[in-house]
C-alpha cells in the first residue's frame, strides 16, 4: 500500500506536506501555471529503471481549505538515512560494511542522475534527509524530495551539506557553479556523516553555516580512527576547488572495490 | 588625500562662480516675468514661478523624471505616453486618466475626452481635481488659495509636482518609483498692485515626498504608534530604537556582525542584508546568496534585497505594511517597524 513519505523534508515542521510548506511563498495561490509547473516537475521524479532511486507514484492535491499538495512514494520503514544516523534508539546502528554499501549505492544513484539530460532529471538535492534505506538495506535517493519550482528557491534549511561555491553569491561574471562537482561535495559530507554518526556542523544555526562555509572557511574536521582510505575518499570529494573534485563515474569504481575489500 | 584635497580646493574656488551665474539667471527670469506681468491683461493679481536655478537643480530634475516615468508607467496600458509635465497635463485629460487607473477602474470620470475650450478645459480639470480631493484628504488647498485648477492650468510647475506628488503618497501601493527627498523648491511670487507696480518676493517650499514625513497631512489617517512616539517623546523613540537594535545585535551577533555596527539605523538596514540575516537566523534557515545582492552598491540592488527581506519576514508570520522604498531611503521609523515585528514574533518563542 503506497504511503505518503513526503514530510520532514521541507523546514522545521513534522506535519504531512501542505501546499504552504511546498510553496515557500503562502501569498501565491495554487494557480493554473503552478499546478502545471508541479506536474512537469513531478514527471521527472518519477524514474523506475534503477535500484538506488526511489520514485514519486503519484500526487494528492487538494485546491482549497487548504490548498494542500503532496507526493506520496513507497512506505520505507527504516526511514531516512538521516534517522538511522542520528535518530536514537531502536534504530539498528550502521556498522562499517552498511556504510561502504551505502556509499555505492548513494554514488550509483547519483551517477545515473548526473548522466541523465540536465533539463529531463529532477533537481535532487544530495544530503542525509533525502536518503532513504528499504526493506533490502539499499540506500535509495528519494526523488520526491527534489527541488520544486513552487517552493522558491530562497530558503534554504539545510546549507550542511552544500559547497561553499553553492553558498556563496555568484561571482560577479555571472558564471554559474558546477551543479555536479557541488553534489560531489554534498556525497562528501553524507560520507562524513555516516562514519562519524554526527551531525554536520551540529551546534550551529542554518544561518551561520551557511555564512561560515561560505565565507570563513568553516569545514568538518576528518576525525582520527577512520580508516585511510575513507579518509582519502572524503578529502579528494570536498577539495575546494570544485575542477579537482571527481566525478560519480570515477568515484564508483573505488568505493565497490573498498566495499569487496 | 592630495587629490582628495584639491577637489575640494576646487569645488570651493569654483561655487561662488556657479552662485553668481545662477543668481544672474534667476533675476533675468523674475525680471522678464515682471514685464510680462506688467503687460499681460490677465485679470489674475499674483504670479508665482519656480526659480531657473532650482528647477535645473539635481533634485528637482530627478524629481521631475521619477514623477514623469511613473505616470508614463501607470498610463503604459492606454497607450498615453507623457513627454513634459506641464505641458501634458494642464488640460486634466491626462490627469483624468492617471486618477481612473489609480482608482483601479472603479471611478469613471463622465467628461468628454477632447475639450478645446478654455472653459471646457477649466470646468473638466476642476471637476478632476474636486474629484481628486475627495479621495484624498491630504490634498488640501490652502498652498495655493482657492485656485488650484488656475495654477495648474497655467502650468505652475511646483503646482503640478506637488499634486502628483500628492497622489504617489495616497496611492503609494501603485507607485514603485522612488521619489528623492528633502527637495526645496525655490519661488519667487509676484503680485500686481492696483497703481500698477510690482511687488516681489522669494521664498523656499519644501516638498515632502515621502508618506512618513510631516509637513502637510498624509492619507493615513491612522497613524501608528511608531509616528505618535516619535512626534510626542523623542526620547522614549529613541529608547526604544536602542532596545531593538541591542535585540538584533543579540542575534546576529553570531554572524559576526557588532552593535556599532548597527547603530546608525538608517544606513545599517537600508541595503537588506542585516534583514534577510535577521529573519533567516529566526526562522531557521539560510538565504541563499544568489537570491539577493552582495554588495548592494545601488538603490536599485537595495531595494531588491529589501523586497526579498520583507517577504520573508511576512512568511515567517509577522505582520507588517512597510514598504520597502522607505527602508531604502533609511526611514527609522519604517526599519523599527519592520523589526519590531520580527520582534513581537520571536522574541516570546525563544
Amino acid at each position: 500500500m503506497p504511503h505518503c513519505s513526503k514530510s520532514n523534508n521541507y523546514g522545521p515542521s513534522t506535519s504531512p506536506s501542505k501546499i504552504g510548506e511546498l510553496n515557500s511563498k503562502p501569498t501565491l495561490a495554487l494557480s493554473s501555471r503552478h499546478l502545471r509547473e508541479f506536474q512537469e516537475e513531478y514527471a521527472k521524479t518519477r524514474i523506475f529503471s534503477h535500484q538506488n532511486l526511489l520514485p514519486a507514484l503519484g500526487i494528492v492535491s487538494k485546491i482549497q481549505n487548504p490548498p494542500t499538495l503532496a507526493i506520496v512514494s513507497q512506505w520505507m520503514p527504516v526511514g531516512s538515512l538521516n534517522s538511522v544516523l542520528h535518530g536514537g534508539k531502536g534504530i539498528p546502528v550502521v556498522d562499517n560494511n552498511a556504510i561502504k554499501k551505502f556509499a555505492v549505492d548513494i554514488a550509483r544513484g547519483m551517477k545515473f542522475l548526473h548522466d541523465m539530460q540536465p533539463d529531463s532529471s529532477p533537481r535532487f538535492r544530495l544530503n542525509s534527509k533525502h536518503i532513504v534505506i528499504d526493506g533490502e538495506q539499499n540506500a535509495r535517493l528519494d526523488l520526491a524530495s527534489s527541488d520544486f519550482s513552487i517552493q522558491g528557491s530562497d530558503k534554504i534549511y539545510d546549507p550542511a551539506w552544500m559547497a561553499p561555491e553553492a553558498l556563496a553569491p555568484i561571482s560577479p561574471k555571472g558564471n554559474d557553479f558546477n551543479r555536479k562537482k557541488a553534489d560531489m561535495w554534498s556525497f562528501s559530507i553524507v560520507l562524513w556523516e555516516m562514519v562519524t554518526h554526527e551531525i554536520p556542523f551540529v551546534d550551529l544555526s542554518p544561518m551561520q553555516i551557511g555564512i561560515q562555509v561560505a565565507h570563513e572557511n568553516l569545514r568538518v574536521r576528518i576525525p582520527n580512527g577512520i580508516t585511510p582510505n575513507m579518509a582519502e575518499v572524503i578529502r579528494i570529494c570536498m577539495k575546494d576547488e570544485p575542477s579537482k573534485r571527481p566525478t560519480f563515474e570515477q568515484i564508483v569504481p573505488i568505493l565497490v572495490k573498498m566495499a569487496d575489500n | 588625500m592630495t587629490t582628495l584635497f584639491r577637489t575640494l580646493r576646487n569645488l570651493s574656488v569654483k561655487n561662488p562662480d556657479v552662485t553668481q551665474v545662477e543668481k544672474d539667471e534667476d533675476e533675468e527670469f523674475i525680471l522678464e516675468k515682471e514685464r510680462e506681468l506688467q503687460n499681460s491683461v490677465d485679470p489674475r493679481m499674483t504670479y508665482s514661478f519656480v526659480l531657473p536655478s532650482s528647477r535645473n537643480s539635481e533634485k528637482v530634475l530627478e524629481l521631475y523624471r521619477c514623477l514623469k516615468q511613473w505616470i508614463n508607467e501607470c498610463l503604459a496600458g492606454q497607450r498615453i505616453i507623457v513627454k513634459d509635465l506641464q505641458e501634458d497635463l494642464f488640460d486634466g485629460q491626462v490627469l483624468q486618466r492617471l486618477f481612473e487607473h489609480l482608482e483601479g477602474g472603479k471611478e469613471k470620470i463622465d467628461k468628454p475626452d477632447i475639450v478645446c475650450t478654455k472653459q471646457g478645459q477649466l470646468d473638466k480639470l476642476n471637476y478632476v481635481l474636486k474629484r481628486i480631493q475627495d479621495r484624498c484628504e491630504g490634498y488640501h488647498r490652502e498652498l495655493f488659495g482657492d485656485d488650484d485648477e488656475e495654477s495648474i492650468y497655467t502650468k505652475n510647475y511646483f503646482a503640478i509636482c506637488y499634486l502628483l506628488v500628492i497622489l504617489t503618497k495616497f496611492y503609494d501601493d501603485k507607485c514603485n518609483v522612488r521619489l528623492p527627498e528633502k527637495i526645496e523648491f525655490k519661488m519667487v511670487f509676484l503680485r500686481k498692485n492696483p497703481d500698477g507696480t510690482i511687488t516681489r518676493q522669494t521664498r523656499s517650499e519644501p516638498m515632502f515626498t515621502s508618506v512618513y514625513e510631516n509637513g502637510y497631512p498624509t492619507h493615513r489617517k491612522n497613524e501608528d504608534n511608531f509616528e505618535k512616539l516619535y512626534r510626542d517623546s523623542r526620547e522614549k523613540f529613541d529608547k526604544l530604537k536602542g532596545t531593538l537594535v541591542r535585540y538584533v545585535a543579540n542575534n546576529l551577533n553570531c554572524l559576526g556582525v557588532e552593535e556599532e555596527m548597527l547603530e546608525d539605523v538608517g544606513v545599517a538596514f537600508r541595503d537588506g542584508i542585516n534583514l534577510i540575516m535577521l529573519i533567516g537566523q529566526l526562522d531557521g534557515y539560510f538565504v541563499s546568496q544568489h537570491s539577493y545582492n552582495i554588495p548592494a552598491d545601488t538603490d536599485d540592488k537595495r531595494l531588491q534585497n529589501v523586497e526579498l527581506a520583507l517577504d520573508l519576514v511576512v512568511e515567517a508570520g509577522c505582520s507588517t505594511k512597510v514598504r520597502a522604498r522607505d527602508i531604502v531611503s533609511g526611514d527609522v521609523k519604517s526599519i523599527m517597524r519592520v523589526i519590531y515585528s520580527i520582534f513581537q514574533k520571536f522574541s516570546i518563542r525563544s
